[in-house]
């Protein structure tokens, strides 16, 4: 598929997929309502409904979408891995014991998401201090950092889990698994998102040398060891946000950029704006199941994006061959 | 026509080790445009590691590379590579795009734009392509192509970096006879249009046909440089293969062929 054919087709999911998110919850509304309310300054419960609860959860949802994919899109680049995703360094783990160890000790919103940012910046520098090297051209020491820290955390958020008791492991693990009810700091994520991914598209065509063999992008004349920290810290800087926004949401920041790249496009030009639009799109269907499906009940969103991606990107690989 | 004959590259008392084996020690080489210097050597003697400091890849021990007489680090990465082409061997990434778009990377050092590249890029890439006969696999995904076409598709993005100097490690590598020939001949017309030319070969009928110069590598760290006529000689190729050779003359052309 021509790479403006997708990016046109992904741009028109856009509406479709915030209209849905708008329309669905535990009282569903019809289009016109929606339209209404959306326009309106009727103070029925429709209008309150649509303002005050779902307009900010689908912007949370689609830009968080787009955070992870956009985190994925640059990883993969970074540590030339086609399984590497916005959690592979460890940052998801720094910031899960960070978040569950609040909750733990019975710590409020705010806190928690203090102590998670605590966490995962923690993560963000020991990763980098003890996995970068300037001037060295291989990335499988800070992989394997990575790697390394995220079983550390691993074992740490499963002490908490067991020292946990009743209702806080409930809370603990809509963390881990995702989950976008109480997002907070909507406009900073946009402008993470925004910001990271203007940059990130103007200076694609470096991604593109970079991602094709680190002499190789040397001896074109890209500073590697330079491209590789901004890579790093920029790919950190959208993680903590989606982080802070929904918790550990997973499969969104691995698949959705190789998605793209099933459907052809791989020039980062194209890659980066098309895996923005689909995982903001991708995640706000996934986040309106979750809401929808045992509705009053909210489920994780993270077992929806799971759901749903596993059969669409099983499909698109055996197309493929 | 005296700055024609300024040296472009120049290793200045260079020593260079890899892992603690010794590659060459305080080597002192002058390379001029228009001059095409064949490095030859056993394997794992560390041609490719030669060729990498001279790219500005490898840090050496001692000494320095210096280009048009200042020193390679001083170069910013970006300037070099509008005038220096580099020809890995093993470029150890995977490209997901088309033949065409890995083609129009060699591009990148010169691209006037951030955002893309423009219609003489476009141009530039598609003459490579055409030079490397691979205009029928334009669209191609690059991660499909075959060893040799891909080993093309290389050689390709490196003459569409029209660079002054190229550092080609085993050009010839993977290539059947019909593209060895050509490939050849596209390096010579490049010679002659005043490029500076720097390959590792293992074929001595090559080295002799299109080197001027020679870099003998030896398994001890010694190396031998100098007029490819001068050093291509049965003793030399001996000593430098560490086997029996026999000297076939066949048309003017001396061939060495390994084995009794």
């Amino acid at each position: 598929m021509s790479p403006r054919v997708l990016f046109s087709l992904l741009l028109c999911t856009v509406p479709l997929s915030l209209g849905f998110g708008l329309m669905n919850g535990s009282l569903p509304l019809a289009p016109i309502e929606v339209w209404h309310a959306l326009l309106g300054n009727n103070e029925d419960t429709a209008t309150e409904v649509l303002w005050q609860l779902r307009l900010p959860r689908v912007l949370a949802a689609f830009v968080c979408g787009g955070l992870l994919a956009l985190s994925g899109v640059l990883l993969q680049a970074l540590l030339r891995n086609p399984l590497a995703d916005p959690y592979i360094l460890g940052i998801s783990g720094g910031a899960a014991v960070g978040a569950l160890a609040a909750m733990l000790l019975g710590a409020g919103l705010a806190t928690t998401q203090l102590s998670s940012f605590t966490g995962a910046s923690l993560a963000i520098v020991a990763v980098f201090g003890l996995g970068f090297r300037h001037g060295e051209r291989n990335i499988y020491r800070l992989l394997l950092t990575g790697v390394v820290l995220s079983a550390g955390c691993g074992a740490l958020i499963s002490l908490l889990l067991t020292l946990a008791q009743g209702e806080q492991v409930k809370g603990m693990l809509f963390w881990l698994m995702g989950d976008l009810s109480h997002s907070q700091g909507l406009p900073f994520a946009w402008f993470v998102l925004l910001a990271v991914g203007l940059c990130a598209t103007v200076l694609s065509g470096g991604l593109d040398v970079l991602a094709g063999g680190l002499d190789k992008a040397a001896a074109l004349g890209v500073a590697v060891g330079r491209w590789q920290a901004g890579l790093y810290f920029a790919a950190a800087v959208l993680t903590v946000t989606a982080l802070q926004l929904g918790g550990s949401i997973g499969f969104v920041g691995l698949m959705i950029p190789h998605a793209i790249r099933l459907l052809g496009v791989s020039a980062h030009r194209w890659l980066i704006p098309s895996s923005i639009l689909l995982g903001g799109s991708f995640l706000v269907l996934a986040d309106t199941l979750a809401r929808m499906v045992w509705s009053p009940l909210q489920l994780p969103v993270g077992i929806f994006t799971a759901l749903l991606g596993v059969p669409v990107l099983l499909w698109l690989l055996s197309r493929r061959s | 026509m005296q700055a024609f004959d300024n040296p472009v590259l120049e290793a200045h008392k260079l020593t260079v080790a890899i892992g603690g084996k010794m590659i060459c020690r305080e080597l002192d080489i002058v390379i001029r445009p228009g001059e095409c210097w064949g490095v030859l050597g056993q394997n794992g003697v560390g041609k490719t590691t030669l060729l990498r400091t001279m790219a500005g890849l490898h840090t050496s021990q001692a000494g320095m590379v210096s280009w048009n007489g200042v020193a390679l680090a001083a170069h910013a990465r970006r300037s070099l590579a509008q005038h220096m082409g580099v020809l890995l061997q093993n470029e150890g990434g995977e490209f997901w795009g088309s033949v065409q778009e890995y083609v129009l990377l060699g591009r990148f050092p010169h691209r006037a734009s951030l955002f893309g590249y423009d219609a003489q890029d476009e141009a530039l890439a598609q003459q490579a392509l055409a030079q490397m006969e691979l205009e029928g696999l334009a669209q191609r995904p690059h991660n499909t192509l075959s060893g040799g076409e891909r080993q093309r598709a290389a050689i390709a993005q490196a003459l569409a970096q029209r660079a002054q100097c190229y550092l080609l490690d085993e050009p010839l590598q993977h290539l059947d006879l019909r593209h060895q020939a050509q490939t050849m001949q596209v390096f010579s017309q490049l010679k002659e249009q005043g490029c500076a030319l720097m390959m590792v070969l293992h074929d001595t009928l090559w080295a002799q046909r299109c080197c001027d110069h020679v870099l003998l590598q030896f398994a001890d760290g010694h190396v031998l440089h100098g007029k490819a006529q001068e050093l291509l000689t049965r003793a030399h190729l001996e000593a430098l293969y560490q086997c029996p050779l026999r000297e076939l003359s066949v048309e003017g052309e001396r061939w060495f062929v390994a084995g009794v």
